[in-house]
């Protein structure tokens, strides 16, 4: 009797223990995604050959899988670059990626490449925090990749970005 | 008497056959996913009626073998009227290749399916004659500001051009 008391109260500890250390994990993951984005544009001109350009852009995600936190995310970024004889090394953006759930991720990222249609780009995408479910959220996209697409709208830019977000939920 | 009935089908049957084979060939399909953002002018809004119009921008990513109409973007003006569980409306989508030719199709919103009808064309698509059905993948998507609307739908037909 003793024996079997000893055995339950054991095989709870271990529960105890082991179950609320999974529940405690953090969930991480891995989803490629790409990002259709439309950018209206601001120029300051810096002598021959060189601007500097803000932008505001939006975007809408689908994930290759169909599914996972980005999937169906829509994004608001403001960003930054000096463009020089029509290549940039220093752009900066920073932006709100709205979860299909309502939460909120914020990112931030810096890209460098060629301008104008079809001038491609490449860079890194930092996660730096979010809101409800990903509070606290942590990761990033390193060699992610961005395409200059001929506008059909003359004074808007058109791109789509590809991303691999590693994440890390608290 | 059977027999002979058949035997007068064959050559009716080869002759559609024939006359069909071009059209089947002239036939591309494409599969696209294409994501888009809009900006929307509200007209009137009540619970019974809102009518607005929306003006869109985006980009087709073919999933498809043939590559059709891979980073070919898009403008788009519609103008919709949303009733209780039914949106509906009609537009006008004209898409730039990455040659700089166009494609104008119309469009025809009817709940979360909208249906393209190409109707103009330049360039290598003059002539260009088709359509297809665009499936919504991203329902839940929220949109960035109230008076806009980002989204993402499956986009698949068939073409032809004339020869």
């Amino acid at each position: 009797m003793k024996k079997s008391i000893l055995i339950l109260v054991l095989n709870l500890i271990l529960i105890a223990a082991f179950g609320l250390d999974a529940q405690a994990q953090p969930k991480e993951a891995t989803e490629s995604v790409t990002t259709t984005w439309y950018v209206t544009t601001k120029v300051v001109p810096l002598g021959a050959d060189r601007i500097y350009l803000i932008y505001e852009t939006v975007g809408v995600n689908v994930t290759d899988t169909g599914e996972g936190l980005f999937h169906g995310a829509t994004a608001r970024a403001l960003g930054g670059m000096t463009i020089e004889k029509g290549f940039y090394n220093d752009e900066y953006g920073c932006g709100v990626w709205n979860l299909q759930n309502g939460d909120k991720v914020f990112i931030n990222y810096k890209f460098a490449g060629k301008a104008g249609t079809g001038g491609t780009a490449k860079g890194t995408f930092t996660i730096i925090g979010g809101t409800g479910k990903c509070a606290g959220i942590q990761g990033r996209s390193d060699e992610s990749t961005r395409t200059m697409v001929q506008s059909a709208l003359e004074g808007v830019g058109q791109s789509f970005s590809k991303a691999k977000f590693q994440y890390k939920l608290p | 008497m059977i027999l002979s009935h058949a035997w007068r089908a064959i050559p009716i049957f080869l002759i559609a056959l024939v006359l069909l084979i071009p059209v089947a060939e002239a036939q591309q399909p494409f599969d696209i996913t294409y994501c888009s953002s809009g900006v929307m002018t509200t007209v009137s809004a009540s619970p019974e009626l809102t009518v607005l119009s929306l003006d869109t921008k985006g980009i087709f990513r073919s999933n498809h073998e043939n590559k059709v109409f891979d980073n070919v973007t898009f403008h788009s003006v519609v103008v919709a009227q949303v009733m209780p569980g039914k949106v509906t409306g009609t537009g006008y989508c004209k898409c730039l290749d990455p040659d700089g030719d166009i494609i104008v199709a119309e469009v025809i919103l009817a709940g979360p399916e909208d249906t393209y009808k190409f109707i103009w064309g330049t360039g290598k698509w003059k002539g260009i004659k088709g359509g297809g059905k665009a499936l919504l993948l991203t329902p839940q998507a929220k949109s960035i500001t109230p008076d806009s609307r980002q989204i993402c739908r499956k986009f698949t037909g068939t073409f032809e051009l004339p020869k």
